[in-house]
């Protein structure tokens, strides 16, 4: 009869030892892939007439690049600015604004430029209305 | 002087009739097994003071010769011994003792007993270690690790990616390595309890067998013969191989 004690004793630690892996609920973040987060948000601009005609425009944003892993931080050489679909050179990455000179409207874009000539999702457009 | 006279005259007549009339024959004996016990007509002989072959000196006429060794039954045989003659006897004993027979059946029992109980040790021990090896295995847990490596790998992979095909690649790698993951723990608690539950079971089983063989442990069987030549008559007047140093005997 003893037997029988010591087997349920045993199947009973088992079941119990059994729980011991659980499924880990450690969910990787990537805000760049996060839908309800903008890379990128056009907080102005200002544009200023020149005396040669030209506009002077500022156009001033925030990112998520603070908020970037350091791995992505890393990897991550700077911003590329859209202009009418053109690209421009690109600017610092942690960088919150850009100039340009211009006489009539323009729309950007902007994106996260990688080391690896890669680039991030699109920012929405922005067009400078003169 | 008259009186001595006549003793001189009755002790010489005595030594000379003594010298004619009581002749010795040898008797050869080769007897097996050989450490066996002799007694001829009542005296144990102790052949192994009788150099080989066993030959002894012996009064002329009849013996009763009788053979003995453990395990076996007494062997009888009557010879006559001529005088000035060589009688060879050959003698095997090869009637084992009902005691004897016995003895036998219980110690094959035991060594019966005995194997049985080496080779259930052995295996439970085969099955300890089999059984040990895989434990250790399952507790080092290699393939849980491995999903685990290769899950954190992917994680990283997806964290620090920037661009869209990178993302989604990336995001592809990491659902595959969460879904290999979830799906090794299942089956990695199954081996788990498997483990848990053979290794407490098999050495359980083995503390078990354990104690029942040391409850049962089988007692070699002794034979205790008693030798019979021995108790029928003690041997007070053993023969001795060639006793006489003249080559004669005198028995009163």
């Amino acid at each position: 009869m003893w037997k029988y004690r010591y087997l349920s004793l045993v199947v009973t630690f088992a079941f119990f030892l059994s729980s011991c892996y659980q499924e880990s609920d450690d969910t990787p973040v990537n805000i760049l892939d996060d839908p309800s987060i903008s890379i990128f948000t056009f907080e102005g601009h200002t544009a200023t007439l020149a005396p040669d005609g030209i506009y002077d425009v500022e156009v001033t944003f925030s990112s998520v690049y603070n908020q970037l892993s350091d791995e992505q931080k890393a990897r991550i050489e700077g911003i590329r600015v859209y202009r009418n679909g053109g690209v421009q050179q690109p600017i610092p990455p942690e960088a919150t604004s850009f100039t340009d000179r211009t006489v009539f409207t323009l729309c950007y874009e902007l994106a996260f430029l990688t080391d690896g000539n890669e680039i991030s999702e699109l920012s929405e457009e922005y067009c400078v209305n003169l | 002087m008259h009186a001595s006279f006549k003793l001189l005259l009755l002790l010489f007549t005595l030594f000379f009739n003594s010298t004619i009339y009581s002749q010795n024959g040898e008797l050869c004996l080769t007897i097996v097994p050989a450490n066996s016990f002799v007694k001829i007509s009542g005296n144990l002989v102790d052949l192994s003071k009788v150099g080989m072959p066993h030959c002894i000196s012996l009064p002329v006429g009849k013996h009763k010769v009788e053979v003995w060794s453990e395990g076996f039954e007494i062997h009888e045989k009557e010879i006559e011994v001529k005088a000035n003659d060589k009688t060879n006897l050959n003698m095997g004993l090869n009637q084992l003792s009902p005691a004897y027979e016995i003895y036998q059946d219980e110690l094959t029992k035991y060594h019966k007993t005995r194997l049985k109980r080496n080779l259930e040790m052995g295996f439970l021990s085969v099955v300890d270690i089999g059984i040990t090896i895989y434990a250790v295995n399952v507790y080092r847990g290699k393939k849980i690790k491995d999903s685990e490596t290769a899950l954190e790998l992917a994680e990283k992979g997806y964290e620090s990616a920037i661009s869209v095909e990178e993302l989604a690649e990336r995001r592809f790698i990491y659902q595959e390595a969460r879904t290999k993951y979830n799906d090794e723990i299942p089956k990695h608690n199954r081996r788990l309890a498997v483990a848990t539950t053979s290794i407490l079971a098999a050495y359980g089983l083995t503390y078990w067998a354990i104690q029942k063989q040391k409850k049962n442990k089988p007692k070699k069987p002794v034979f205790n013969s008693v030798n019979p030549l021995v108790n029928i008559s003690a041997p007070t007047g053993a023969l001795q191989g060639n006793t006489c140093q003249f080559g004669i005997s005198i028995n009163f």
